[in-house]
């Protein structure tokens, strides 16, 4: 297989067969441990639709029961379950009353916004602080990232998240600090989105910081150990502008490590998403999530549950497919 | 007036000590079209001294003193921006790692191109073609389509002429090669330095060639410059210092090149009271499981039923390239691969039967020294450890006992017992070696394995090691299985020799035999391909009219 655009193409073909039908294997495991998992927990909705009518007899209690299907056997139930969710059925939420299917498609293209852009946020700014910081490893920039970096892993997201609330609320009025856009305003596509954009900014921060530190610091190391590398020297030695010896040389074999842990961070940027939504009242799934943890509705937390592992899915699938476009040799190894 | 012209110069280093001077007081030029070599051993400032001129000093160096005339104009006083025009257009230059010195995840057409495109300004594809037409001339079979494979895809000798094309993409005035060969095989050697003559003739390119082997500057220099510790102590016309070395250091690396002819051999018998074989090995057959493809698989076969025997005190060498299959059928005695099928007798004992514990007592009689010693010791363990660790681990030794043993081991390689408390990295290559000797002595062991156990030292140090692990198999009596790629050192070094290729011993015989007549063809290639003097010199007079 050589590099031509041909080439490429099928091994990318060729290796997205492959790992969608481990995907959807997978799909399924998280399925059935999800399920296992919420049934292991003691108490069901039927106990906080009791709590909230105030208090119910037992043969009320039964009759709810049966007619949500709870009391046959669990196997059974799981065995629905799945096979309902392969037909895209994710059920009935009691709390809510509605489809799960419904609420989580209305809220998932603002989370999937959210997590999206904090992750190609994080990544663009993370390279970028790392390349420069590995360009000048003993200078200024180098120990302020190195500084950054440590900030950013210690500082938790909410935390985070608050004290920009509390900086943009009250002293630098600068960009919203709650919901998604702006009610008042009307008009088409472009304004909307001008405002879900404003919105976007806080939120995005405060969860793109601590993947940014994770980012920058991956990326300086393995910078300053391709810039050792022989090649590196070999680009030099053609007359090459450090600025091709860098990023085009150096750049391209330093991403891998970072692309790969970008991936394998995309489930801990979803979890992020869920605190980030709840400080600035985001209407994504993280809201959600909550508040039918607390209601016991099992059907939406399975629901999210089963979007979450698809995002992250499909967020791995993505590492793996650009990991092939930056390096041949992984290609070479299907 | 010299093309290049280097003028007292100094190159110092910055260390935790203060400055260094890595290069000092060297003097030099280079004629148009003319080969000048550098030679010194690692650490002698010749590589130092290609990276100043090409203004590619590591970060901790800078040039001290002295001046570096190129065409009339000082490249030591010149803009980064005016060096970077001249560097790999007229002065182009090639590594010595050929595995590493190419990017990995670009093809070898568009690193080719690339060069083109920064200095001649071609346009993408008219520098594609040119990079095309380069790999024909670097002799590249199908070039056309190879253009667009990457590096990982080829082989080391075909990566270096990749390398070559690169750097005379532009038709340089110079070419700089630091050690151009020293990471391939004997004959490959041989193709690189035909390649680099022919396209040096044919672009009047002149060739500042670094090694750290006479044979060589013997057949490829028209001048030479010899480095020792950052200065230089001898130089001149090739074919004058040859005859009439000045400086010791000179006449001894001189001495260090082997002499591959029958006159100039030890005929000496060895003793030859112990003729029964200590390792006797039958229809050896080794295979790996590749993967080809989406879940078929292969067997490639890496020994192909080889036999041969070694008897106690003496030194068989298994000779051949990489990918001949010689270390693989050395770690299958050892045991640490798997063998499909055959026979090894050791002392009597049949090693491939052996299981569990026993295999694991038995290791003691089978010890190996490694090619590497700057990567098989292990870093944070101090020396007394790694060499009494073998006798830990087997636990039989009376640990009482175990201080005194490493004490004894130090001493017969050659080293102070007093450094048993320090750490690898303290040692030098050559120290490191001993150490390395030394653990695989710990056990007693009946068959010692030498994987290349020189080959990552320097000629001098080189021979002391070989010095002492003759000296070692005199006093105790013991039996080595020698593995190399360097005729040189086998020559020194053995009583049989067997020689391997793709999995086969293809020749088999005592060592005045095998080199004073070779019987197959691929040995006699071999034989030919290793760089000597004489045949240089031989050549030489050829050429001139009596």
């Amino acid at each position: 297989m050589g590099g031509t655009f041909y080439g490429v193409l099928m091994n990318i073909l060729k290796v997205l067969a492959q790992r969608l039908s481990y995907a959807l294997a997978l799909l399924i495991a998280v399925l059935v441990l999800n399920f296992t998992m919420i049934n292991l927990a003691p108490g069901d909705v039927v106990d906080t639709i009791a709590a909230d009518m105030g208090g119910a007899s037992a043969e009320l209690m039964e009759q709810i029961h049966t007619e949500y299907g709870l009391d046959k056997p669990i196997i059974v139930q799981l065995g629905n379950y799945v096979w309902r969710v392969l037909q895209f059925d994710l059920g009935h939420s009691y709390f809510y009353n509605r489809p799960v299917t419904e609420m989580i498609f209305e809220r998932l293209p603002a989370t999937l916004l959210l997590v999206f852009s904090a992750q190609i946020f994080a990544l663009i700014l993370g390279i970028l602080l790392g390349v420069f910081a590995a360009i000048r490893p003993n200078g200024i920039l180098s120990h302020i990232v190195t500084l950054f970096a440590l900030f950013g892993y210690a500082a938790p997201v909410f935390w985070t998240g608050i004290l920009l609330l509390i900086a943009f609320s009250l002293n630098i009025p600068l960009f919203p600090v709650a919901g998604m856009r702006d009610v008042t305003i009307d008009g088409g596509f472009f304004p909307q989105a001008l405002s879900v954009a404003h919105h976007l900014v806080l939120p995005m921060l405060s969860l793109g910081s601590i993947f940014i530190a994770l980012y920058s610091r991956l990326c300086r190391a393995s910078m300053l150990e391709v810039l050792g590398s022989d090649y590196i020297r070999t680009a030099k030695a053609k007359g090459l502008s450090p600025r091709d010896v860098t990023l085009k040389h150096g750049l391209k074999n330093a991403l891998p490590p970072v692309v790969t842990l970008a991936g394998l961070q995309f489930s801990a940027v979803i979890s992020g998403a869920v605190l980030v939504e709840s400080v600035f009242s985001w209407p994504g799934l993280g809201q959600l999530a909550l508040t039918s943890i607390l209601a016991r509705d099992t059907p939406t937390i399975l629901g999210i549950l089963f979007f979450s592992a698809l995002v992250v899915i499909i967020g791995n699938l993505l590492t793996d497919l650009a990991l092939r476009l930056i390096d041949p040799r992984i290609r070479k190894s299907t | 007036m010299p093309l290049l012209s280097v003028e007292d110069l100094r190159v110092e280093l910055a260390t935790r000590g203060g400055m260094v001077p890595v290069v000092d007081a060297l003097s030099m030029h280079v004629e148009p079209g003319e080969t000048l070599s550098i030679v010194g051993e690692s650490g002698s400032g010749k590589s130092m001294t290609a990276l100043a001129i090409m203004g590619l000093l590591p970060r901790i160096g800078h040039i001290a003193k002295g001046r570096i005339i190129f065409e009339g104009q000082d490249l030591t006083q010149m803009e980064d921006s005016a060096l970077r025009d001249i560097r790999g257009n007229q002065i182009g230059m090639i590594f010595q790692e050929p595995m590493t010195s190419l990017n990995p995840v670009y093809t070898v057409g568009e690193q080719i191109a690339e060069v083109l495109r920064r200095h001649q300004g071609l346009s993408q594809t008219d520098a594609w073609s040119r990079a095309v037409e380069l790999l024909d001339a670097v002799h590249i079979p199908n070039s056309r389509r190879r253009a667009a494979t990457y590096p990982h895809e080829m082989s080391g000798g075909q990566r270096q002429r990749v390398m070559i094309a690169m750097a005379l993409a532009c038709q340089p005035k110079i070419l700089i090669a630091d050690e151009p060969t020293t990471a391939l095989d004997v004959t490959v050697q041989a193709e690189i330095f035909d390649l680099m003559r022919e396209l040096s003739r044919e672009m009047q390119t002149a060739t500042i060639l670094i090694t750290h082997d006479m044979g060589v500057v013997a057949e490829m220099a028209d001048r030479i410059v010899v480095m020792l510790k950052g200065e230089k102590v001898d130089g001149g016309r090739v074919h004058d210092l040859l005859q009439n070395p000045q400086h010791s250091y000179t006449k001894s690396l001189i001495a260090s090149v082997p002499h591959l002819t029958s006159e100039t051999l030890d005929t000496t018998p060895r003793t030859d009271e112990h003729d029964i074989p200590l390792l006797r090995v039958r229809d050896l057959t080794v295979q790996f499981p590749v993967k080809k493809g989406f879940g078929k698989r292969e067997m490639f076969t890496a020994v192909n039923g080889i036999s041969f025997d070694i008897a106690k005190g003496k030194t068989l060498a298994l000779v051949g390239e990489s990918g001949s299959g010689k270390t693989t059928a050395a770690l299958a005695v050892a045991r640490l691969v798997d063998a499909q099928s055959g026979e090894i007798t050791l002392d009597g004992t049949d090693v491939l039967a052996l299981e569990g514990e026993a295999l694991r007592r038995a290791r003691a009689k089978v010890q190996v020294i490694f090619q590497d010693p700057y990567s098989s010791l292990n870093p944070r363990l101090r020396a007394g450890a790694i060499v009494s660790e073998p006798l830990d681990n087997l636990g039989t030794y009376p640990v009482a006992d175990r201080p005194a043993r490493v004490a004894e081991l130090f001493k017969q390689v050659g080293l102070k017992p007093d450094q048993m408390n320090l750490f690898p990295h303290q040692f030098s290559g050559g120290q490191r070696q001993r150490i390395g000797i030394a653990r695989a002595l710990a056990t007693n062991p009946s068959l010692i394995i030498c994987d290349e156990a020189v080959s990552a030292l320097d000629v001098i140090i080189q021979a002391q090691i070989l010095d002492l692990l003759k000296d070692l198999q005199r006093d105790l009596d013991l039996t080595y299985l020698f593995i190399s790629h360097d005729l040189g050192v086998v020559q020194q070094m053995c009583d049989d020799i067997a020689v391997m290729y793709m999995g086969d011993i293809v020749e088999h015989g005592t060592r005045n035999a095998v080199f004073a007549d070779p019987k197959q063809d691929y040995t006699r290639r071999l034989l030919a391909a290793v760089p000597s003097i004489e045949r240089a010199q031989y050549k030489l007079s050829l050429d001139q009219p009596a």
